[in-house]
């Protein structure tokens, strides 16, 4: 009787949805229980989603785009984005920072190409030092500590010194578009405790910028794959 | 949701020595003296050790209990069925080493004592005495239904030690041993260390009261087993119990024990979620549920759309001109400022309320009701000013408000802001740098918006009201419409109203109308429900007002709750940065009519005098002494675990010159506080909470008044250790 009562007020209480002067005052119990229920809907309509579709740029699409493009695919769904460059400027530390902006508006932070912060991800990187990776870049290798500041899924934050180690990989040519660029390809292969990463750049010979990356936002998002497409 | 008023079990009971409350003095001594150490300082990829649970939902083997603690903070429920014995059980785990259970169980074919199925509610506390080590095993000490009516009446020392792949055999083995008193050594005895004999067990004279004088006495018999994880999913147990299940099968026939072994297999079906199938006691199967989750894992992470980067000033020496404050000479420079901020605020999710500049400085007034953590909601703030405000102010005052009480003022310079976005260590740079102060009741000549007020807000939409622990019916529930108002006229007034209208619902069937020996000023539960479909919860006006910058002060009349109708005055004190407040309330009310509307005769001065103290580490204490609705005179100490991401769960008992036989069953007024934010579920910023309060049972003795808007966490959200606390998302 009770457990077919409960359904009952279940379903009305979801069928009735309660309304207000304003949406944050509604009954707080159904938005919890609509929450979840439309997580466990996400969660099953991703299980049974087709690989994501991606697109082939052409040259011509990029020359039509304004301004810097950078393609992000993450591992964690494989679907393909491209970021507009909001922000540019130079502060006390080493590197220039760029801000990038997906098309979800999140943000993810690059200093000369190296990940040092993410927002609106949920979490994991909000902050890191890169000044030990820009001094291995120089083709000799090198390694040392990069701090990052990891989010915990509690709201508070956590900064753990990795030990890192840069290793050149050799020179590599790798195909943006229709072109081909020359590239040093470098390994950086971080430790702390029993975690561990390990990222990969490709830095275009001559100008020394980077043109690709596979880079690790953090233990809930993971890896992140960089294409510099243009600027 | 509601109060939770449980129902009298069975007719008045004998009394029980009043001694109790001194062990849950100690305990929540003990508990805050780890508090402290305790703090949410875990490691981001430790990955602790998450034990199974028993038939007791407490960390164990089958029946049997094993010396592991969950994970910190880590909540458990747990349901097992045997033998036609449920037992459901709520765990959380307080501290690293000390947890505290919850059980609610029900035994068919009872047929005793008036009770077909008898049902009884019970604590258990446990406490791990050493960690294991490399050779040494853990132990942990726990005391079962240690505050009950007895029945499950134990204790025990139990050592667990667990080896990796041993030998060429695959998974995790636990070895578990120990020794049991009480209901855990009627089988198999070995003596009594520490004396005897055990004084017996009498279902007819204990409530509530911790029973000093059984533990550890009489008869102890071992107990042991093993725990065999073979791979992530699949675990077997075996055991051997020292639980003669007496009251069970001996006095009564609930069902036939053949055999002290048990035996049974686990599926982990998720993260969240763990299945077995046991064969207990040589005739019985048996299943048990397992859900753990911990209020640090949400199941969806949060996301908040970010706003643009901090807008940057050029340096003083590129751009001279603009730092010029010639700006300031304009007196509409505040109206034009605040016109242009607002939309920037408002586009951030936070409302602005008043601000004052002057060519150096500004005070931004703003209320935040979207993030539930403040450090989003000043960080926001800072940025929004950094992008509307003449580069000459480097002096950013940002104070956050609610009802009209200006709670803090945190003071982040400019150049900070720009300078330490993008640092290494963006968060705790700008933390070094951030000050935090006082804030004046109020902002004279500041540009104030004219928008807020008078506003008027309503809701209308679905409630549902459980009632727990009736012994006819375990689980009651109202459900229906409700509708509710809150008219603002000025700062700091409020007007506000609640009427629920039942649609369906069982609360009002129960027979077991109050037995209370004392004025009956909780007990009457069931008649307000008799009483009619329609209810006015409360009507009251209010006002809040800050008499002093650390003072804080309420108003409030009307029918404040729905039995109970009156005035009500309270004042705290709450510097920005203290772990200490103190406050006090004095109220006067009378008990309304069942209906709703008017008063019955009773009526009583009720007040207390409150100490509230922040420990660190997420832990809260509050103590209140004063006199209770029913006018006895006592003591309320609450203890609290607050986690970073707003999750709360406390405890607390009542201690009051009511004797433990006018109370009651239970003996005294005890209970636990639980509040989840929504946004743990959402993923999304919210500031709602869902909360509620379970009592064992609800009697008339230590009954507090509940009014609406206390000041304490109201002021608390809103300094300095609350705004510290998820401080790493102050640049979201």
């Amino acid at each position: 009787m009770m457990r077919a009562l409960s359904f009952v007020v279940l379903a009305a209480a979801l069928a009735v949805s309660a309304c207000s002067s304003n949406p944050q005052s509604s009954d707080p119990t159904l938005a919890a229980t609509k929450a979840l229920l439309a997580n466990l809907q996400s969660r099953r309509a991703s299980a049974s989603a087709g690989p994501p579709l991606v697109i082939e740029v052409s040259r011509a699409q990029l020359d039509r785009t304004p301004g810097a493009v950078m393609q992000v695919v993450p591992d964690n769904s494989g679907a393909q984005d491209f970021m507009r460059l909001i922000a540019r400027r130079d502060d006390s530390n080493p590197g220039t920072v760029e801000v990038w902006q997906s098309s979800d508006d999140a943000q993810l932070i690059l200093r000369n190409g190296v990940l040092v912060g993410s927002k609106g991800l949920g979490g994991d990187m909000r902050s890191a030092e890169a000044a030990t990776a820009f001094a291995g870049f120089d083709g000799q290798g090198g390694g040392g500590q990069r701090r990052i500041t990891l989010a915990r899924l509690n709201g508070t934050a956590q900064t753990v010194a990795f030990s890192c180690d840069m290793t050149h990989l050799g020179r590599e040519t790798i195909q943006i578009v229709d072109r081909r660029v020359s590239t040093r390809r470098m390994r950086e292969d971080c430790s702390y405790g029993d975690a561990s990463f390990t990222n990969e750049y490709w830095i275009e010979i001559g100008s020394g910028r980077m043109r690709k990356s596979r880079q690790w936002a953090g233990p809930t998002f993971g890896y992140i794959n960089f294409l510099r497409l243009k600027n | 949701m509601q109060q939770v008023f449980g129902k009298t079990k069975r007719q008045a009971l004998q009394h029980a020595p009043w001694r109790g409350p001194s062990v849950l003095a100690l305990m929540a001594a003990g508990f805050l003296g780890h508090g402290a150490a305790a703090d949410d300082t875990y490691d981001i990829f430790a990955t602790p050790d998450r034990p199974t649970l028993n038939f007791y939902g407490s960390p164990g083997l089958i029946d049997m209990p094993t010396a592991q603690q969950l994970p910190d903070g880590q909540f458990a429920v747990g349901v097992s069925s045997f033998g036609g014995i449920t037992r459901t059980t709520l765990t959380f785990q307080a501290t690293p080493r000390l947890s505290a259970s919850f059980r609610y169980v029900g035994i068919q074919d009872w047929n005793t004592d008036g009770f077909e199925t008898y049902r009884d509610r019970s604590f258990d506390v446990r406490y791990q005495v050493r960690k294991e080590g490399r050779i040494w095993p853990s132990v942990t000490v726990g005391l079962q239904d240690f505050a009950g009516t007895g029945i499950y009446a134990g204790e025990y020392v139990v050592a667990t030690k667990s080896f990796d792949n041993l030998g060429s055999i695959p998974g995790t083995f636990k070895l578990t041993a120990g020794l049991g008193w009480g209901r855990l050594a009627s089988s198999g005895s070995i003596g009594a260390p520490f004396g005897g004999p055990r004084p017996a067990f009498d279902a007819q004279s204990r409530g509530g009261s911790p029973s000093f004088d059984q533990w550890f006495r009489g008869e102890a018999a071992p107990f042991a087993g093993v725990e065999w994880q073979i791979n992530n999913r699949w675990g077997l147990k075996a055991e051997y119990s020292s639980d003669a299940y007496e009251a069970e099968s001996v006095n009564r026939s609930v069902f036939t024990r053949k055999s002290r072994f048990n035996f049974g297999a686990e599926y982990q079906y998720s993260d969240r979620l763990r299945f077995g199938a046991y064969y207990l006691y040589g005739s019985e199967f048996g299943i048990n549920a397992q859900l753990q989750l911990n209020p640090k894992h949400p199941p969806t992470p949060m996301r908040i759309t970010p706003t643009g980067p901090v807008k940057q000033r050029p340096s003083r020496a590129a751009g001279p001109q603009v730092y010029s404050t010639a700006w300031s000479q304009n007196q509409s420079a505040p109206q034009a400022l605040r016109d242009q901020l607002k939309p920037v605020l408002e586009s951030s999710g936070l409302i602005l309320v008043a601000l004052q500049v002057s060519p150096s400085a500004a005070e931004l007034r703003m209320r935040n009701e979207t993030y539930g953590a403040m450090s989003v909601a000043v960080g926001r703030a800072a940025r929004a000013m950094a992008q509307v405000l003449p580069a000459s102010v480097e002096t950013f005052r940002i104070v956050p408000m609610q009802n009209g009480l200006a709670r803090s003022a945190v003071i982040i310079r400019r150049t900070d802001l720009e300078a330490l976005e993008y640092d290494p260590q963006a968060a705790d740079a700008l933390l070094a740098v951030t000050g935090f102060g006082a804030a004046t009741p109020n902002l004279p000549g500041a540009a104030v918006n004219n928008d807020l007020y008078p506003d008027f807000a309503w809701s209308i939409g679905p409630y549902v009201d459980p009632s727990y622990f009736d012994p006819d019916d375990p689980v009651r529930a109202d459900a229906g419409i409700e509708a509710s108002f809150t008219f603002r006229p000025a700062a700091g007034w409020e007007i506000g109203g609640l009427v629920k209208h039942r649609l369906f619902g069982n609360v009002d069937n129960s027979t077991r109308l109050s037995n209370s020996r004392i004025e009956r000023v909780r007990t009457n539960g069931i008649l307000y429900a008799k009483a009619g479909d329609t209810a006015l919860a409360n009507l009251y006006v209010s006002r809040k007002w800050k008499p002093g910058n650390d003072v804080y002060a309420r108003v409030t009349a009307g029918y404040l709750e729905r039995m109970f109708g009156g005035v009500s005055a309270e004042v705290l004190w709450k510097p920005v940065a203290s772990r200490l407040a103190l406050g006090a309330e004095a109220n006067y009310v009378r008990q309304r009519d069942f209906s709703g509307f008017g008063f019955q005769s009773y009526g009583v001065a009720t007040g207390h005098a409150s100490a509230y103290y922040e420990f660190g580490g997420g832990y809260l204490g509050q103590v209140d002494v004063g006199r209770y609705l029913a006018g006895d005179i006592g003591a309320t100490v609450t203890v609290t675990r607050e986690f970073a991401n707003g999750w709360r769960v406390g405890g607390f008992f009542t201690l009051t010159d009511v004797s433990s036989t006018d109370f009651g069953e239970g003996s005294f007024d005890k209970g636990i506080n639980l509040t989840i934010p929504v946004s743990w579920f959402l993923g999304t910023p919210t500031q709602r909470t869902i909360g509620t309060t379970i009592r064992p049972i609800q009697r008339d003795g230590g009954a507090r008044l509940n009014v609406p808007g206390r000041l304490y966490e109201e002021v608390r959200s809103g300094h300095r250790n609350a705004i510290e606390s998820e401080w790493s998302r102050v640049w979201e």
